[in-house]
C-alpha cells in the first residue's frame, strides 16, 4: 500500500504523465476542433515499438525510440491527411456539419482499434516487459521517490514548458495560436491553415510518442492500454479546459489524484472508473474547463 | 503598363447559391479603386476569389497579368497582394508586433521585414506605441490600422480591403481612407470594399458598383453620383 | 409510400427465413449460434435508434445490454424471480438509466458524447466486477435459466424463437414508426435539427425518447443473450462489444430498416467463419470503421438502394427526370377542389414590442417595435450589421431577447422556444434554407405538417400540401430530391414547408439572398400567395428594390435601433435613410 508520501509522489508522475497527453489533445483541438480518439494509442504504440526494437530485435533503447516516435508521427500524418482534412469545414463555412462531424469520430475510433488490433497481432506472446533506463532512488523526507519517476517529471515539465516557449516564441508557433484563435483571419492573411493543422497533428503524434516511450516500463509494451491511457489524457485535457495547454499540469494532477486517492480510499478495484468520472462531470457541467469563465480556447 | 487586376467572366457559388455572376473589372496599377454595393451584393465574394479563399466557379483572376485564378492564399501573398479582411480578424490575444509578424510568415526577422515595420509605424504611429499590447486590448480604430499594418507587413503591391470602415466613427473612418490615399502615393494599387459608397467614392480613383452577383455601374466618382446608378443600386429608385 | 411496402415484404422474407432457419439447421449449437446472432442484431437495432435515428453518437450501449443480461440473470437465479418478470424488471431498470443519461447527453455534442458515453460502458462493466457480492463478479453468473412459454417446453429451440420473434416485433416497429409522426420528426432531426425545430419538434424530447427507448430494447436483448447461454460473465459486455454494434449498424446503413441486422448478420457471420484470432476481428472492426464512412456514407443499405435504382433506370420502368422549373402559378379559379384554409389565429396581431437586445458588450438592438397585421407583409430592411436578422431571430424564438416582448393577439410569446412558437402558428424561414437534402420535395414539405396540431390526419395534410404546392408551382418537383434542385426553388421549397401548417405569421430571412435574378419573381410571387391567404408575413432582405415592391410596409434598422418606418416609397425618399445608406454627401473633393 505505502504511505501517503509514496501516494503523493504516484499522483505528481502519473499526472505529469496524463498531462503530456492532455497536450498532444489540446493541440489537435486547437488547430482543427477535433478531438484525436487514437491518440492514447499514439502513445501505447510507441511504447510498444519501442519495446519490440530494444527487447525483441536488440537495438539501443534511444534508437528503438527514435524510430517509434517516427512511425507514430508517420501514422498521424497519414490519419489526417487521409482521414481528417478531407471532412473538416473550408475557410469560409461556419462549422462541420453533423455528418462529417460522426465522420471523424467514427474514423478516429477505427484508427484506435486498428492500432490496438496491430499491437495486439505483434506481441502474441504478451506483453514485453521493459526495464527502466534509470534505476535507483532518492529519499525525500523519509519517502523513496524513484530516480526514473524523476526524471519523467523532469521530461514532462520540460516537454510543456518547452512547447510554451515555441508557441510564444517562434513563428510556428504563432501561426498555431493565430489558427486556434481565428480561422478566418489566418487564411486571409495566408497563413497555411490545412498545413497548420497537419503540423499540429504530427507534432501531438510526436509528443504522444515521446510520452509512450518513457512510461513503457510500466506499460509493459503492451498495445491494450492505449485507449484508457487516451480516455484518462482526455479527461485531464477537459479539466484544465480542452486547447488551452496551460491547465493540462493541473488536468493531469487532478484525474491522477482522482484514480488513486479514489483506488486508495474508496475502491480499489474501481481505479479506472475515477477519472470517467471526473471527465463525465466537467463535460456535462462544466465543459469549457475548470480554470476557463467563457467558452474561449487558447493555445 | 499591365493592371494591377483583372477579373473576367468571373462565377463564384457557395454551395448552390449564387454569389457572383459574369463579374468583369480591371484595377489599373497606383490607382485606388472602390467597389460598393449593399450587402448580398458579392463584393465579399469578390476579394475571397481574387485571394483564393474561395474556389470560382467559372472565370479568370490576373494579378499583374499572370493568372492566379485558384491558386491558395499563401501563394497570392508571396505573389503581392495582401487582404485586411471584413471584421477585422485581428488575433487578440497576440501583440501588435506579433500580429505584424504574422502577416508576412516568411521572415519575420531579417533586416527587409524591419523596414516594412518601419513603414507600418510611420503610417500609423499608435501602433508603434502599443507594440507590446494585446490586440485585443486596442480600440476599433487602432485595430483596424493593426490589420492593415498586417497586410502591409507582407510588402504587397496590391491592397484589398473589406469594409474598412465598418463599425468606425466617421472621423476614425476618414483617417483609415486618408492613410489608405497615401499607399497610393507610394505605388501600391487599393481596392476598398465598402458597403456605404459615398466615402469611398470621395476618396477613390474609379469605382464599380455591385448589385446582386453583377456590376451593376462603373466609372468615375462624379459620374456614378451624377447618373443615379447609386441611388438605383441601392435604393431600387 | 412505395418504400415503406418495400420494407413490409422485405420483413416479410426475413421473417420466414429467421422462421424456419431452425428446421434447416436443425443442431442445437448452431440453434444457439442462431440465437446469440438474434440478440446482438437487436442490439444494433436498439443502437440505431439513437445513433442512425436520431444522430447520437453512443459508444456505451453495452452498459444497457449488460443492465439486461445482469439484472435478467441476478433477479432469476439469485431472487428466483420469473423470468418473463425479471426482464421486464430489467427492461425498466435499464430504461431509468438510458433516461438518465439521455438527459445528460443533451447537454454534451458529437465528441463529447462519444466519451460521455465511452464513461458510461466502462464504469458498468466495472460496476459488475466491483458488485461482486451480486454480480458473482469475474466468476461469472450461472444458472440463468430459460424464458417458458405456455405450450412448449424451455430449450434451445424454444429460446430460438422468442428471440426471433422478438427482433421480428422490433424490426415492424421500426418500419412502423417511419410512418408516425414521431418517425417522420426523428428522419427530420437526423438531418437538419434548425428545421425540425421550425416545424414544431421538441427535439430534446425526442431525442430523449428514443435513448430510452433504445436502452429499453438493449436491455431486452441483453436479458435474451443471458438465458440463450445460461451463464455470463463481465467481459463479454466490454467497449469492444459496443463497437461490434456500433460497426454492424454502419456497415449495414445507419437509420435504415434492415441495415443493422444486415451489419451483424454480416460481421457476426465473418468472426465465426474467418477470425481465428482474437486481434483479427478487432483489426476487421477498425478497419471497417475507417474505411466505411468514407466510402460507403449510407452503408450496406445505401448501395443496395441505389443499386436497384440504377436497374430500375437501366431497365426503363423509370419516369423521365422531371426538368426543375416551377410550373406556372395557379390562378385562383383553376382549382379543382376548394381547400378551406383556416388561418390559426384569427385577427390576432404579431407584435414586438421594445425589443432590445445585447450580445455580451456587443448592443445588437434598441427599442425597436414592429406590429403586423394578418394580411400584411411588413419588411425590414438597413445597412449592414442594423439588427434585421437578430430582430427576425428574436421574432422566431432562436433568441430570447435582453429586454422587450413577443406578442401574438394577446399571448406572450417572448419565452417559448422556437418550436412551441412553431405550434402556435410562428413559423420561420431560414437564409440558407434548411432542407433535408436526401429527402424529395413532397417529403420536405411534409415535414411542415408536423407543426399544425390539427393536421393529424394524412388525408387533410396532403390535400393541403397538394393545394400549397399548386400555388407556388412545386407540383412537378415534387418527386425530387431536394438536394438536386437549383438554389432559387429551394427557398420556395421552404416557404412551401412554412405555409402548409397554416401559419399565423411567417418569417423570412433574406429570402431572396443567393438567388439569380431572374428567380426574384418566384420568391416574390411566394409571398403574394402567403398574404392572399391571411398569413402576416415579416421579411428581411438587403435588396431594397424587391421590399419596396411586395411589402406594404417598411422599417429601417440603422444600428439597432429604428430610422424610419411607414409606406415602401415614403421611406426610400426619405432623405435621412437615403443618408444611412449611401453615407453623408461628400463636400466635393472628389480625386
Amino acid at each position: 500500500m505505502g504511505t501517503l508520501g509514496d501516494l503523493i509522489v504516484q499522483v505528481v508522475v502519473i499526472g505529469c504523465v496524463y498531462a503530456m497527453i492532455a497536450v498532444a489533445f489540446d493541440l489537435v483541438f486547437a488547430s482543427s476542433r477535433v478531438v484525436n480518439f487514437a491518440q492514447g494509442d499514439f502513445v501505447a504504440g510507441a511504447g510498444l515499438i519501442a519495446a519490440i526494437l530494444a527487447v525483441t530485435h536488440g537495438v539501443p533503447f534511444g534508437i528503438a525510440a527514435l524510430a517509434a516516435g517516427v512511425l507514430i508521427a508517420l501514422v498521424g500524418m497519414v490519419t489526417v491527411s487521409a482521414l481528417i482534412l478531407p471532412v473538416l469545414p473550408g475557410i469560409t463555412q461556419r462549422s462541420v456539419s453533423d455528418l462529417n462531424e460522426m465522420r471523424w469520430v467514427l474514423t478516429t475510433i477505427g484508427v484506435s482499434v486498428t492500432l490496438e488490433a496491430i499491437g495486439g497481432m505483434l506481441t502474441p506472446q504478451g506483453a514485453i516487459g521493459v526495464k527502466p533506463l534509470i534505476n535507483g532512488g532518492v529519499n525525500v523526507a523519509g519517502i523513496h521517490v524513484p530516480l526514473y519517476d524523476i526524471a519523467i517529471v523532469v521530461v514532462a515539465v520540460a516537454m510543456i514548458a518547452g512547447l510554451h516557449m515555441l508557441l510564444r516564441h517562434t513563428i510556428v508557433g504563432q501561426m498555431l495560436r493565430a489558427v486556434a484563435a481565428d480561422r478566418y483571419g489566418s487564411a486571409a492573411v495566408g497563413i497555411p491553415v490545412r498545413r497548420v493543422i497537419v503540423a499540429t497533428f504530427v507534432g501531438a503524434a510526436a509528443l504522444s510518442a515521446l510520452a509512450g516511450v518513457l512510461i513503457v516500463p510500466f506499460t509493459q509494451g503492451s498495445a491494450s492500454g492505449g485507449f484508457a491511457l487516451g480516455l484518462a489524457g482526455f479527461a485531464a485535457a477537459t479539466v484544465g479546459g480542452l486547447g488551452d495547454m496551460r491547465g493540462a499540469l493541473a488536468g493531469g494532477m487532478v484525474v491522477a489524484a482522482a484514480e488513486l486517492m479514489g483506488a486508495r480510499f474508496v475502491n480499489s478495484q474501481m481505479e479506472s472508473v475515477f477519472p470517467l468520472l471526473v471527465m463525465m462531470l466537467i463535460l456535462v457541467f462544466r465543459p469549457q474547463g475548470i480554470f476557463q469563465s467563457g467558452a474561449v480556447e487558447r493555445v | 503598363m499591365p493592371d494591377a487586376l483583372e477579373v473576367r467572366g468571373l462565377d463564384v457559388h457557395y454551395g448552390k447559391a449564387t454569389a457572383l455572376q459574369s463579374v468583369a473589372l480591371r484595377v489599373e496599377e497606383g490607382t485606388l479603386v472602390a467597389v460598393v454595393g449593399n450587402n448580398g451584393a458579392g463584393k465579399t465574394s469578390l476579394l475571397h476569389a481574387v485571394m483564393g479563399l474561395v474556389h470560382p466557379s467559372a472565370g479568370t483572376v490576373r494579378l499583374f497579368d499572370r493568372d492566379v485564378t485558384g491558386l491558395p492564399t499563401d501563394r497570392l501573398v508571396s505573389l503581392g497582394a495582401a487582404l485586411v479582411p471584413e471584421g477585422r480578424h485581428v488575433f487578440a490575444d497576440q501583440t501588435v508586433l506579433e500580429n505584424l509578424r504574422l502577416g508576412w510568415a516568411r521572415r519575420p526577422n531579417g533586416a527587409a521585414f524591419e523596414e516594412r515595420l518601419a513603414t507600418v509605424f510611420d503610417l500609423f504611429p499608435a501602433l508603434r506605441e502599443h507594440a507590446a499590447r494585446a490586440a485585443g486590448m486596442l480600440s476599433g480604430g487602432q485595430q483596424q490600422m493593426l490589420a492593415i499594418g498586417r497586410a502591409l507587413a507582407a510588402a504587397p503591391r496590391l491592397l484589398l480591403l473589406d469594409e474598412p470602415s465598418l463599425g468606425l466613427a466617421p472621423l476614425v473612418a476618414e483617417s483609415v481612407f486618408s492613410a489608405l490615399r497615401s499607399l497610393v502615393e507610394r505605388g501600391i494599387t487599393v481596392v476598398v470594399a465598402e458597403a456605404s459608397p459615398r466615402r469611398a467614392l470621395a476618396f477613390c480613383d474609379r469605382a464599380y458598383v455591385f448589385g446582386l452577383g453583377v456590376v451593376r455601374a462603373e466609372g468615375s466618382p462624379k459620374d456614378l453620383e451624377a447618373g443615379g446608378a447609386l441611388h438605383s443600386a441601392y435604393l431600387g429608385t | 409510400m412505395n418504400g415503406s411496402r418495400a420494407a413490409w415484404w422485405g420483413l416479410a422474407v426475413i421473417g420466414v427465413a429467421v422462421l424456419l432457419s431452425p428446421l434447416v439447421f436443425p443442431n442445437p449449437y448452431q440453434i444457439r449460434l442462431g440465437s446469440l446472432l438474434l440478440a446482438y442484431a437487436l442490439l444494433a437495432v436498439a443502437l440505431d435508434l439513437v445513433v442512425g435515428r436520431t444522430g447520437q453518437i453512443s459508444l456505451g450501449h453495452a452498459a444497457f445490454f449488460a443492465i439486461g443480461a445482469y439484472g435478467e440473470g441476478m433477479l432469476q437465479a439469485e431472487y428466483h424471480v420469473a423470468p418473463w418478470a425479471a426482464l421486464a424488471l430489467a427492461v425498466v431498470m435499464s430504461a431509468v438509466c438510458g433516461v438518465v443519461v439521455a438527459g445528460l447527453a443533451q447537454r454534451v455534442r458529437g465528441p463529447y458524447l462519444a466519451m460521455l458515453t465511452i464513461g458510461v460502458g466502462i464504469a458498468v462493466q466495472n460496476a459488475i466486477y466491483v458488485a461482486q457480492p451480486f454480480t458473482q463478479g469475474a466468476m461469472g453468473l450461472a444458472g440463468i435459466g430459460g424464458l417458458p412459454l405456455p405450450f412448449a417446453a424451455p430449450g434451445p429451440v424454444t429460446t430460438y424463437y422468442v428471440g426471433a420473434v422478438a427482433l421480428l416485433l422490433a424490426l415492424a416497429g421500426g418500419i412502423a414508426l417511419s410512418s408516425t409522426r414521431i418517425g417522420t420528426a426523428m428522419a427530420v432531426l437526423r438531418q437538419r435539427e434548425t428545421l425540425a425545430r421550425a416545424a414544431g419538434i421538441d427535439v430534446r424530447r425526442v431525442k430523449i425518447a428514443a435513448f430510452t427507448a433504445s436502452a429499453a430494447l438493449a436491455a431486452a436483448a441483453g436479458a435474451f443473450y443471458g438465458t440463450t447461454l445460461g451463464f455470463i460473465s463481465p467481459e463479454s459486455f466490454s467497449m469492444k462489444l459496443s463497437i461490434f454494434a456500433l460497426v454492424s449498424c454502419v456497415l449495414g446503413g445507419l437509420g435504415t430498416p434492415f441495415g443493422p441486422l444486415l451489419g451483424t448478420a454480416l460481421l457476426y457471420g465473418f468472426q465465426q467463419i474467418a477470425a481465428r484470432t482474437a486481434q483479427g476481428d478487432v483489426l476487421m472492426f477498425g478497419v471497417l470503421l475507417i474505411v466505411v464512412p468514407l466510402l460507403l456514407s449510407r452503408g450496406l443499405a445505401g448501395v443496395f438502394v441505389s443499386l436497384s435504382a440504377r436497374i430500375v433506370a437501366a431497365l426503363g420502368l423509370q419516369a423521365p427526370r422531371a426538368q426543375a422549373t416551377l410550373a406556372a402559378a395557379a390562378r385562383p379559379g383553376d382549382k379543382a377542389t376548394a381547400v378551406l384554409w383556416l388561418p390559426r389565429r384569427d385577427g390576432e396581431r404579431f407584435h414586438l414590442r421594445e425589443i432590445s437586445h445585447a450580445f455580451g458588450a456587443l448592443r445588437a438592438l434598441s427599442g425597436v417595435s414592429l406590429e403586423v397585421a394578418p394580411g400584411e407583409v411588413v419588411g425590414i430592411v438597413g445597412p449592414n450589421g442594423a439588427g434585421k436578422t437578430t430582430l427576425l431571430n428574436i421574432a422566431s424564438g432562436y433568441y430570447r431577447p435582453s429586454s422587450g416582448m413577443v406578442l401574438l393577439g394577446v399571448t406572450d410569446l417572448t419565452r417559448v422556444p422556437m418550436h412551441e412558437r412553431a405550434r402556435m402558428g410562428v413559423v420561420p424561414t431560414f437564409q440558407h434554407p434548411q432542407l433535408m437534402d436526401a429527402s424529395t420535395v413532397l417529403a420536405n414539405v411534409e415535414a411542415g405538417l408536423l407543426a399544425d396540431p390539427r393536421a393529424a390526419s394524412a388525408k387533410v395534410g396532403r390535400l393541403r400540401l397538394d393545394d400549397v404546392a399548386a400555388d407556388l408551382g412545386l407540383t412537378p418537383l415534387l418527386g425530387m430530391l431536394a438536394g438536386d434542385l437549383p438554389y432559387g426553388p429551394r427557398k420556395i421549397v421552404e416557404v412551401a414547408r412554412a405555409l402548409v401548417s397554416e401559419p399565423a405569421v411567417l418569417l423570412l430571412d433574406e429570402p431572396t439572398s443567393g438567388i439569380a435574378p431572374a428567380d426574384v419573381e418566384m420568391v416574390a410571387n411566394a409571398i403574394r400567395i402567403a398574404r392572399e391567404r391571411g398569413v402576416a408575413v415579416v421579411l428581411a432582405d438587403h435588396r431594397v428594390e424587391f421590399v419596396t415592391q411586395v411589402c406594404d410596409r417598411v422599417v429601417v434598422l440603422v444600428g439597432g435601433a429604428q430610422l424610419a418606418a411607414g409606406r415602401p416609397a415614403e421611406v426610400t425618399a426619405n432623405p435621412a435613410v437615403v443618408e444611412a445608406y449611401l453615407g453623408r454627401p461628400s463636400q466635393g473633393n472628389y480625386a
